[in-house]
Order: structure tokens, then C-alpha cells, then sequence
């Protein structure tokens, strides 16, 4: 029986969850706890488990064994979940011969709306993901790009809860990547969001959560700002480098950037009030202020070096 | 398992199928198949009836059909029927069948079951290699989406033999020039819902392999394949040495072959058809079955 309180807080709790093909361990004890209305992205490198575990999430594939939990309804059941969750698989093909219109409409119907009211809703999604003048299309006459705009648009039909979207930018001109990111950001605290991209650049633009993840295995798990240290780290990028010292603060020098951690307690603000009247004074030209790691930097200190 | 589901479903599955230029392929070799045969058996007709107004030193008629009656109650023909079924009873019943409907029955009981394997093996099996299967999983249950497959499936085989039908009704009209429009009709209905009882069975055979396997191309051989062994089958334990060697084990096993049902379903009385209809309906839900049991449990 789920702790309610903790249901509610959760939208995935996932707990030693092992999934195995073969000899290869796809998921070795994955253990994560994602947090209801968050947008949460999901990082590793090729083969780390990525689209294992979404596919577990959503039912789409069994776990050899662990304990999970969807959106406090236990492990992912169609009779519980149809309409709750929805996933934008990666590299998946929609029926090729049947309009974009027509796909919508039957997906809306099949989790569970009245045919007047997936009416409705295509053409709300259709809006949305700006296809309203392609509906009548069918599938194998569109671009790579509008085919991925109506699978992300056939996972927002309905009211979902938690919405599991798999590498959604790839293979998308800019123009669509920025689309995608305003919709998936437009989502946020409507709903939870899972996305996994090996874009860091482009999750640090939209996930206020993150989980990374290797060999089946999760390996860091946090807030954005726990995890790139935000608070604790900031970097001054200067025009040229220089010496700089500061009693009670520890700098590092790289290069053009000096990494600053503040004493602990003071905020972002703090620090940049402490440090940038100081760096001015001694003769440097300050280019950029970077409040913590990037992304990037954050993950690629997880890996092990090679 | 929910009945909308189910529905939905199989209302996607047929628009889809008929869309698709391989299912759309199928039904057009169908309809041009019928009225080739039709065309084919017409022409026999004429050629038969005019050696007899030769034989009577009567002059031939330009139509086929004038003596077409006469032809299909004689004795002569009587033999040929019996020879076929190898029944004499039942071949005696059988000449009170309007002749284009007895050779449409024939013909669509043979060839239908091909037809279904060719269009059905591949159908889960593409959508699990593809991945369009992930868009409906996490919509409604397996089961409900298999059988929404398979019901789509089973409407597609409705239209297409009853379109058959119909074309090789239209053909026959223009042809005959004794053609009794009401009985033919009757006659054609009639034997194509008895062919889509035996199609069941083999759309069962196509969803067992569909379910079995992840690669289009496995299906599709192993659709085929299988529909070669059930009908080679069926006729090699029919051989008098083969169930001379297990008397009792032979004619047992011959029964999950849907060829071992399908003469009862031409018999006029009511029970040995009906039980034939059944059988061959448990037969579908039962290779149906057995390949879902495969699909419940695979990644999909």
C-alpha cells in the first residue's frame, strides 16, 4: 500500500529495478524517485539505460524484477494508467497510411475520450504542435519533423499526468528544437515531465530535475541547481587571465575562467556583490557570469575518466 | 480487456489495411481472381452446352445458360460431383445449388484461406518491428489490441469475399441467359459466410505467427508455411495407409485441421454444418490464442 503522501509527492518511484537481455544487464538495481510536476531529464550515454527504463515506466516492456510505482497506482497497468501516462518513443514509426487527423483522433479515443471530445482535442494538438493546415496528410508524405511534432502532439491528447518523452529533438532543425522546447516548457507544473536527450545544453534549458544514469544504474540524481552546485560555484569568464586572490574565498584559475566558491551560506547574489567590484578594480575585463557548472560539465564529472 | 478497445481497434485495423497497397493489392488479385474464374467457368459452360446442341444437331445459342439446368441435373454431372466430394448424398444436394454460386463456393473456399495468411501473418509482427505497437500499449491492454487487430482483419476477409460475391454475381447476370437472380443471390450469401467461417480459422493460423515473432519477414514465411502443412496435411492423413497406421490418433489430429471441416459445410442439414462452423471458430480463437500467449508476455 503506497503512503499516500508519498504518492502524491512522487510521480515515479522506481526501486531496484533489474532488466536483463542475455548477459546484459539493461538495468542493474535502478533506483530513482522522479518528483510529481517536475521536468526531469534523463542523461547517460548510449547504452546506459535510457530508453529501458522509460519503456519499463510505461509498460511498453517487464522488469525482470524490483518495485515500481506510477503516479501512486503501483506498476504501469493499462486498466489504471490509459490516458495518465503517455510516451513519445523514440525512433517509432505511426501508421503510414493513415492521416495525421485520423492518428490523433483514434489515439485520443482508445485512452479513453469520446469521439466528439477527441475531436476536440486533435484540433487542440494540432494547434499546438502547428500542423492544423497537414491533418489531412497521411504519415508517409510528411517530413521527419512533422512526423516527430505529431508524436509529441499524440502524447499531450487528454489530460496526462506524467508524459515520457525519448530523445524528442533528434534529428530536428533548430527552428523545431526551440518549438519543442517552448512546449515542453509550456507543460510545467501541469504536468511531470521525463525527457531524455543527449542535448545537455538544450535539458539545461528546460529540466529543473535531472537523474544520470550508467550501465543501468542510476549515479547521480538531484535538483538542476543541486547538481550543477549553483548555489556554490560560480565562474567569472575574463578576457584575458589574471591573478586574483580574495581572503575567505576559494578561487581556481583555468585559463581565461576563475571558479569561485563562496562561504557557505551565501547566495549567487552575494558572491557576485563580494567578487565583481573586486575583479573590475583589478584591471579585469569580465566577459560572462556563470552561476555554477554547466550541465556538461556536471555530467561529464560523473564519467569514468577514460 | 475492454469491447470499446477492442473496437477501436479493429475500426483502424480495416481503414488502415485498406489503405495499405499490400492489403489493397490482395483484394483487387481477389476480385480479378473471381471474375476470372467466373469468366473462366462461364466460358466451360458455353463450351459444354455447345457440344451438346452439336451432339443434338440443334443450333447453338449465343449465351451461355440455355441449357444449363438440364446440364447441372444430370446424371453425368451428379458423378463428376460425387467423384469431387467423394459423397455421393451429399453431391445428389449439391446440384440444387444455382451453378455459378456451387463454383464461387468452390473457389473461394480454396482460395481464401491463402489470401488471409498473406495479408494477416505480418500484421503484430510489423508493428512490434516498426514500434508502432508502443503508441497503443500504454492506451489499452494487449489483449484488446490484439484482438482489435485480428477483428480488423476479420472485417477485411468480410469485404473481400463478399465483394468477390458480388462481382461474380454482377458477371453471372450479364452472362447467363437463364440466370435465377434470386437463388444465386441467396446461394452466393449463403456460401460466403460459410467462407468466412473458414477463413476464422486460418486469420487464427496468421496471428499465431504475427504474435511469435518480431521480424516481418519470419511471419510472413511461417504464415505461408504453416497454411501449406494444414492443407497438405490435412490430405496426406487422408490417405487410407496413413490412418490404416493409427486409426485412432490420425482422424483425432486431422480434426485441428480446418480442411477436415470444410465439406460439412456444405452439408444442407443443420448440425453437422453448424458443429463444422464452431470448430472452425475454436479453431481460429485457438491458434489465436496460442500466439498471444507468445504477445502477453514479449518486450514490446
Amino acid at each position: 500500500m503506497v503512503d499516500p503522501a508519498v504518492a502524491t509527492k512522487f510521480a515515479v518511484r522506481a526501486h531496484g529495478v533489474f532488466k536483463r537481455y542475455g548477459k546484459l544487464n539493461a538495468l542493474d538495481g535502478l533506483s530513482v524517485d522522479i518528483p510529481r510536476g517536475s521536468i526531469t531529464g534523463l542523461i547517460g550515454p548510449n547504452g546506459a539505460g535510457k530508453t529501458t527504463a522509460f519503456s519499463i515506466f510505461a509498460g511498453l516492456i517487464h522488469a525482470d524484477s524490483g518495485s515500481l510505482d506510477i503516479l501512486g497506482m503501483g506498476p504501469f497497468d493499462p486498466a489504471r494508467h490509459a490516458g495518465k501516462v503517455t510516451v513519445v518513443p523514440q525512433d517509432c514509426e505511426l501508421a503510414p497510411h493513415s492521416t495525421v487527423r485520423e492518428i490523433l483522433v483514434h489515439f485520443a479515443q482508445l485512452q479513453g475520450l469520446t469521439r466528439g471530445a477527441a475531436d476536440r482535442d486533435t484540433d487542440r494538438i494540432l494547434t499546438r504542435v502547428g500542423l492544423v493546415d497537414r491533418q489531412r496528410a497521411r504519415m508517409h508524405q510528411l517530413s521527419h519533423g512533422m512526423k516527430r511534432r505529431v508524436a509529441v502532439g499524440q502524447a499531450l491528447l487528454g489530460k496526462p499526468e506524467l508524459v515520457l518523452l525519448d530523445e524528442p529533438t533528434n534529428g530536428l532543425d533548430p527552428e523545431l528544437v526551440l518549438q519543442m522546447r517552448e512546449l515542453i516548457l509550456a507543460q510545467h507544473g501541469e504536468r511531470t515531465l521525463i525527457v531524455s536527450s543527449h542535448n545537455l545544453a538544450e535539458l539545461e534549458n528546460v529540466c529543473d530535475h535531472v537523474i544520470f544514469m550508467q550501465k543501468g544504474r542510476l549515479v547521480l540524481s538531484g535538483s538542476l541547481s543541486e547538481v550543477t552546485q549553483r548555489a556554490a560555484r560560480i565562474s567569472y569568464e575574463l578576457e584575458a587571465p589574471i591573478a586574483f586572490e580574495l581572503p575567505g574565498v576559494h578561487i581556481v584559475a583555468k585559463g581565461n575562467t576563475l571558479q569561485v566558491e563562496g562561504p557557505t551560506g551565501m547566495s549567487v547574489a552575494d558572491v557576485n556583490q563580494l567578487v565583481i567590484p573586486r575583479l573590475l578594480e583589478a584591471g579585469a575585463r569580465l566577459v560572462e557570469v556563470r552561476p555554477g557548472k554547466s550541465l556538461e560539465e556536471a555530467y561529464m564529472a560523473t564519467r569514468p575518466s577514460s | 480487456m475492454k469491447l470499446r478497445s477492442i473496437a477501436l481497434v479493429a475500426r483502424f485495423e480495416l481503414w488502415d489495411a485498406i489503405r495499405s497497397k499490400k492489403a489493397l493489392a490482395l483484394l483487387i488479385l481477389y476480385l480479378t481472381a473471381s471474375l476470372a474464374g467466373t469468366a473462366l467457368f462461364i466460358r466451360t459452360v458455353e463450351a459444354i452446352e455447345g457440344a451438346l446442341a452439336d451432339t443434338l444437331a440443334v443450333s447453338r445459342t449465343a449465351q451461355a445458360g440455355t441449357m444449363t439446368s438440364a446440364l447441372f441435373q444430370s446424371d453425368q454431372f451428379r458423378r463428376i460431383l460425387e467423384g469431387l466430394v467423394g459423397d455421393g448424398p451429399l453431391a445428389a444436394k449439391l446440384v440444387s445449388i444455382p451453378p455459378l454460386a456451387l463454383f464461387y463456393g468452390a473457389f473461394a473456399l480454396g482460395l481464401v484461406p491463402l489470401l488471409v495468411v498473406l495479408s494477416a501473418s505480418d500484421t503484430i509482427a510489423l508493428e512490434v518491428s516498426t514500434g508502432a505497437v508502443r503508441y497503443s500499449l500504454f492506451r489499452c491492454d494487449r489483449l484488446s489490441y490484439a484482438l482489435g487487430k485480428f477483428f480488423g482483419q476479420v472485417g477485411l476477409m468480410v469485404v473481400g469475399v463478399f465483394t468477390g460475391a458480388l462481382a461474380s454475381t454482377v458477371l453471372g447476370a450479364f452472362s447467363f441467359a437463364s440466370f435465377d437472380a434470386w437463388s444465386t443471390v441467396q446461394w452466393m450469401f449463403v456460401l460466403s459466410v460459410r467462407t468466412c467461417f473458414f477463413g476464422f480459422a486460418f486469420l487464427g493460423v496468421a496471428f499465431l505467427v504475427s504474435q511469435l515473432t518480431a521480424s516481418v519477414n519470419l511471419a510472413r514465411a511461417g504464415g505461408i508455411l504453416l497454411w501449406f502443412l494444414l492443407t497438405v496435411g490435412h490430405h496426406l492423413l487422408d490417405i487410407e495407409k496413413v490412418r490404416a497406421w493409427a486409426p485412432v490418433l490420425v482422424p483425432t489430429v486431422q480434426e485441428i485441421f480446418p480442411g477436415a471441416h470444410r465439406l460439412d459445410l456444405w452439408r444442407p442439414e443443420f448440425l453437422p454444418r453448424f458443429s463444422a462452423e464452431v470448430i472452425l471458430l475454436g479453431l481460429g480463437a485457438g491458434f489465436f490464442s496460442l500466439g498471444y500467449l507468445r504477445f502477453a508476455r514479449r518486450d514490446g
